[in-house]
């Protein structure tokens, strides 16, 4: 496994993205290790992004094969290969969101329970417990908002990418990725309650 | 408890699964999807543009043959149906086959990768009509239609129309019956999507049932959970171990170990509890829930020297694990609990 391959969108120097230049170019005439080089470098990314949006594992691999499929599927379809980390990235975005949307229809007729959050797929193992506490919290908030909303905020505070990258991945506006931010960030934070022994210190 | 402003998400509180076991998983699966694909899949939507010119051509080949080289008076088939042939004198009756199955022949020649069921059609007059007819029919022989709609729709994401579509062909349980390990997940995606428990359950059970499939360890855990969620909890602990087997350093093999304390714990088994803490202290000495579980251990001990076998609230969890654990258990009485501990 490449190290680093989980890190997020834009923190990846130009040498990595003209790599996935040249391995976009191989893969689009049928070479298949160029692909799967391609998947190496960035699996670990789009797991971790279907994992945090979700707030749970439970679709995780299936999404990231989905993607990677679709992703297969339209090479031809992306201009710049140096981009397509983040082009794989809006794939993965648009997958989960339909996920969302789906189970929150779904659970709006009674005919689905609300997917639970799964902390143990969201935290790290050695996480202490503060973080897992607030981790616990912001995803049950993070269940009872729109799916875009969340994604968008999920993008920005919990996968930490930049502004426009955020935009980049859910397929919209700067302006638009700003405000739904906002929005969650609002929600969160009227509805956000700090930790017993956080509260009295 | 107080209101206050959100704090900052420290990266490192999250899990990184660059390294998961699941990534090499994934690939396996697409590899053999990709392998199996044509180059030309990848090309643009408009390369297909040829598929419509020759379908068509097909089609009137087809339409040709029949108004040349068939007359209705030599199909004693077809008596019964007289003003549906009237109607569509050119198109390629099904019946025609069965009256001149010689004349199929090389219709089924020509489209040898039809598989098995084109195979089947042209190598025997025996058998049942309508079968032999849409079989050799040209416009179906050439329809590219290898996944079934149900798989087709989950891929999207459309569980609902997925159900319909496996209702379709037979219901879930027909479609269970032949699914690989794979296809079996996407049952179970469906069945959850549409709140059927026990269907998921049961298509869990069969992908478990193939211990070599790399889903294997995902639909233990997942049953595990179910099971859970069910409030059937030993068989949680069988399905959690179940996971720890198949996958002893899974990204969850802590967490299975855990739960499968955790059911111990609410079944008051002492016993058991003791045995499976070492094993937990044994297989992850920095564990999360170490120190727990032995406090609770030793207290369900001390419990029950004091007040014989019954143990309440057994279960002494940290308020930071609040996934989607079992309110219910720790009211359970004790029974003895069928757990596979490794």
């Amino acid at each position: 496994m490449i190290p680093g391959t989980g890190a997020p969108a834009d923190t990846r120097g130009p040498e990595s993205a003209a790599e996935d230049e040249k391995l976009v170019a191989r893969a689009r005439q049928s070479d298949l290790a160029a692909f799967e080089a391609l998947y190496r470098r960035h699996a670990g990314f789009a797991m971790n992004l279907a994992v945090r949006i979700q707030g749970s594992a439970n679709d995780a691999e299936d999404i990231v094969h989905d993607a990677f499929l679709r992703a297969n599927e339209r090479l031809s379809e992306l201009r710049e290969g140096a981009a397509f980390r983040a082009w794989l990235g809006s794939i993965v975005v648009r997958l989960v969101r339909t996920r969302l949307r789906r189970r929150r229809f779904l659970g709006s007729l009674g005919l689905s329970a609300p997917e639970p959050i799964e902390l143990d797929a969201i935290a790290s193992p050695n996480a202490d417990p503060e973080s897992r506490v607030l981790l616990a919290q912001v995803y049950s908030l993070l269940q009872t908002m729109p799916a875009d909303d969340r994604i968008a905020w999920t993008l920005r505070h919990v996968d930490h990418h930049r502004l426009e990258v955020v935009a980049t991945l859910t397929d919209c506006s700067l302006a638009t990725a700003k405000r739904r931010i906002l929005r969650a960030q609002r929600y969160l934070s009227e509805r956000f309650v700090a930790p017993f022994a956080e509260a009295e210190s | 408890m107080s209101r206050r402003r959100l704090p900052v998400i420290p990266e490192a509180a999250l899990r990184d699964y660059s390294s998961s076991e699941r990534v090499p998983a994934v690939w396996r699966r697409l590899k053999v999807e990709l392998g199996a694909r044509s180059p030309s899949s990848r090309r643009s939507p408009l390369t297909w543009a040829w598929a419509p010119a020759l379908a068509t051509v097909i089609f009137g080949s087809g339409v040709f043959v029949g108004a040349r080289f068939i007359r209705p008076q030599a199909l004693p088939g077809l008596r019964a149906e007289p003003p549906a042939l009237a109607a569509r004198p050119a198109g390629p009756a099904p019946t025609q086959n069965t009256a001149e199955p010689e004349a199929l022949a090389p219709q089924a020649k020509a489209l040898p990768a039809r598989g098995r069921r084109a195979t089947s059609a042209g190598a025997s007059t025996a058998e049942p009509l309508s079968f032999t007819a849409s079989e050799s029919a040209p416009y179906v022989a050439s329809a590219p239609a290898p996944t079934p709609e149900w798989q087709r729709l989950v891929e999207v994401g459309d569980f609902v129309g997925a159900r319909r579509a496996l209702d379709q062909l037979g219901g879930f349980d027909v479609a269970m019956a032949h699914a690989s390990p794979s296809e079996l997940m996407s049952l179970v995606d469906i069945a959850r999507a549409s709140g059927e428990r026990g269907q998921a359950m049961r298509a869990l059970r069969q992908v478990v049932s193939h211990p070599e499939a790399p889903e294997a360890p995902l639909a233990a855990w997942t049953l595990g959970n179910l099971l859970d969620q069910a409030g059937d909890g030993p068989g949680a602990a069988q399905a959690f171990a179940l996971y720890r087997r198949l996958s002893p350093t899974g990204d969850f093999a802590e967490d299975a170990a855990a739960r499968q304390v955790d059911v111990a714990l609410a079944a008051g088994n002492a016993e058991l509890v003791t045995q499976l803490v070492e094993d937990y202290a044994r297989d992850f000495p920095h564990g999360r829930r170490l120190g727990e579980f032995r406090r609770a251990a030793a207290a369900l001990a001390l419990r029950g020297r004091d007040a014989g076998p019954k143990v309440e609230g057994a279960r002494d969890e940290p308020e930071d694990d609040n996934d989607e654990s079992q309110p219910a258990q720790s009211a359970t009485p004790a029974p003895a609990p069928s757990t596979d501990t490794r």
